[in-house]
């Protein structure tokens, strides 16, 4: 499925949740795992390269902790901007999925100190799973994998892969957000015929229309249905839209309570 | 195992963070909030201003140290051991930092203020424009230089060593250099007032980072040092920085509004002194063959300044309503975009320096 994971290691105590996460996307087939540990330099942060060593001799005892066989497990430290640099490395990497962990921070926060999270969803150009390390009630469970999509080619490359993913869930949910309301019959049809052209493609999938906006129908949806894996796209918006409006899958990985899989449009 | 390295630099805009990325955005909010403070609520500011003791504003103080103290917890300055890395970065960065920036701000802003500009400043009021300026060149860049750093794809260690050096040169240089220069600009300011700044804004923050740092990591070990004390810490600084200018502002506001150019006319001799100094330590750094990791941000650490503290000294001497304290904050104003100016010709020059030694492979095998 992913056979080259990069995973972000920022030594938090949500190390075991994403290290139990990592189980299960190897055990789907993954072939080497890198796992990379950023000395941050946003303002005011100061990399602490003198504690370099330290971090790479702890980033060689989690990937001893990973040994398996027919695995091969690379580490590396870099400093700079953590989401930018995961990102990129993830790129440079030629990687097949960046598995970073997702924290709620408040919009406060956010403002002064970013999250490294909601940047790699901006500027991912891999398919990025985030894992809602404070979620108290997360599991490994691979239940129900919900494909949130609105047909338009930029989230091919998400439909694609949840296509690939849905033999590894026991239940397989697609759905789109658009005008379902009284008046809107030609959207609801468009956007029912997109969906039953996925399902001839996937085996059992249950296809939804749901009506409002995209980002809180999307979480509430999943919510409800208690997902473990919304895979949605990443829409282009320029600079300037998503400052002031920030995107969707930023919004979703911000609210949701399951994992969420950000997949860019050219990636497949 | 050395730093990442690659010759692709990131974009300015994905490499930095929102609050940094949009500065001089928030400085320039600060400035209209901070005069409508003033215009319409002036009992805040005013009584704000009466807590004092021993003529330190209270306030100030530790907003002050909310800015610097988290800068200074976060710097190891055991990184001074690796002084004899890169030593030709660190002679061509420390000379300039200390024996050619200072002097050449001051010349660049006397001529400037005091006489270019004489026509459309008063002449007590460039005074304390040049006195600010003064401030500005006496305290090399300690914090936001990281992310010029990155940007360049500078040397991280390299950059850290200069820094921590600076900041313990900062120590013994910073008073005798700004008192000789305020001295020849007929600014007298007593040596004791200097002292006590150079105390409560570098001596004070700079032990407190350095100790809490020793002894919270000694306590809690390095992970939680790095990734949860320092996160938790980390806001403060830019939520300092920008309360303290709109403090500032609320007591500069009849300035603004009635000399409003004042703040173009202060940085034009900022930007001409921040080009000349990238240039010369630039330059110097091409003549010695020095990697270009080593010179891009050797050069944006001589260039850049120290505006938290010059911001801190500014007030502490010369008081919030004073030139000198709106000096410093074009300082910041201008800061970011200048900087990316130079990252920007930083990038595209590359080439004209040796590439730096490759990085050894990274990564080992499970």
């Amino acid at each position: 499925m992913f056979k080259h994971i990069v995973v972000a290691v920022d030594f938090s105590s949500a190390w075991p949740l994403l290290q139990a996460r990592l189980k299960t996307l190897t055990a789907w087939g993954a072939e080497r795992v890198t796992l990379i540990h950023v000395l941050s330099t946003r303002y005011p942060a100061t990399p602490e390269e003198t504690h370099r060593p330290h971090y790479e001799a702890k980033l060689a005892e989690l990937a001893g902790d990973l040994a398996a066989p027919g695995l091969t497990i690379d580490h590396e430290v870099r400093s700079g901007e953590p989401g930018a640099v995961l990102t990129e490395a993830a790129s440079e990497l030629d990687a097949d999925l960046l598995l970073m962990g997702c924290r709620g921070h408040s919009r406060l926060h956010e403002f002064f100190l970013g999250s490294t999270a909601l940047d790699a969803a901006r500027l991912t150009q891999q398919p990025l799973w985030l894992e809602p390390v404070a979620e108290a009630l997360v599991g490994a469970d691979s239940r129900l994998v919900m494909l949130a999509t609105d047909g338009s080619e930029a989230v091919a490359g998400a439909e694609a892969l949840a296509v690939r993913l849905a033999p590894h869930f026991r239940r397989r949910l697609a759905l789109t957000v658009t005008c379902a309301s009284d008046g809107c019959d030609r959207e609801i049809a468009d956007a029912q015929h997109h969906l039953d052209a996925i399902a001839e493609r996937t085996e059992g999938l249950e296809t939804r229309v749901l009506d409002g906006d995209p980002r809180h129908a999307i979480v509430e949806e999943a919510r409800g249905e208690q997902a473990d894996l919304i895979v949605m796209g990443k829409r282009g918006r320029n600079r300037i839209q998503e400052f002031l409006l920030g995107s969707t899958a930023e919004a979703i990985a911000r609210d949701a309570h399951c994992p969420v899989l950000v997949v860019p449009g050219e990636a497949s | 195992m050395t730093a990442h390295q690659d010759t692709q630099a990131p974009s300015t805009s994905e490499g930095m963070g929102l609050f940094e990325r949009f500065l001089s955005v928030w400085v320039a909010l600060a400035i209209v909030v901070g005069v409508l403070l003033g215009q319409f609520a002036p009992a805040v500011p005013e009584t704000l201003s009466r807590f004092e003791y021993a003529q330190v504003s209270i306030p100030v103080a530790i907003l002050i140290w909310a800015m610097i103290f988290p800068m200074m917890a976060q710097i190891d300055f055991t990184a001074v051991l690796g002084v004899r890395r890169q030593p030709k970065g660190l002679v061509i960065t420390t000379s300039v930092n200390w024996l050619i920036k200072p002097f050449t701000m001051f010349a660049i802003a006397w001529f400037f203020l005091m006489v270019v500009f004489a026509p459309l400043i008063p002449e007590d009021r460039a005074s304390e424009y040049l006195a600010g300026a003064i401030l500005l060149g006496a305290a090399p860049c300690t914090a936001m230089v990281f992310v010029w750093s990155y940007l360049t794809r500078g040397d991280a260690a390299y950059t850290l060593v200069q820094v921590a050096l600076n900041d313990l040169i900062m120590l013994f240089a910073f008073a005798p250099i700004v008192v000789f220069l305020l001295g020849v600009s007929n600014i007298q300011v007593p040596w004791d007032t200097v002292a006590l700044s150079v105390l409560l804004y570098i001596v004070i923050p700079l032990a407190a980072g350095y100790l809490t740092r020793r002894t919270l990591i000694a306590r809690r070990g390095i992970e939680w040092y790095d990734n949860v004390f320092m996160k938790r810490l980390a806001p403060v600084t830019p939520i300092g920085l920008i309360i303290t200018l709109v403090l500032l502002f609320a007591f500069q506001g009849e300035v603004i509004i009635a000399n409003p150019l004042h703040i173009v006319l202060i940085a034009i001799p900022l930007i001409i002194q921040t080009f000349l100094i990238f240039f010369i330590a630039y330059g110097w750094a091409k003549a010695w063959k020095v990697p270009h990791n080593v010179a891009a941000p050797g050069a944006m650490i001589g260039a850049s300044n120290f505006f938290e503290l010059a911001v801190a000294a500014a007030i502490a001497l010369f008081g919030l309503q004073s030139g000198a304290a709106l000096a410093t904050v074009v300082g910041v104003l201008v800061e970011v975009p200048l900087m990316l100016a130079l990252v920007r010709i930083a990038n595209k020059t590359r080439h004209h320096f040796p590439e730096a030694e490759a990085p050894a492979a990274a990564g080992a095998k499970g």
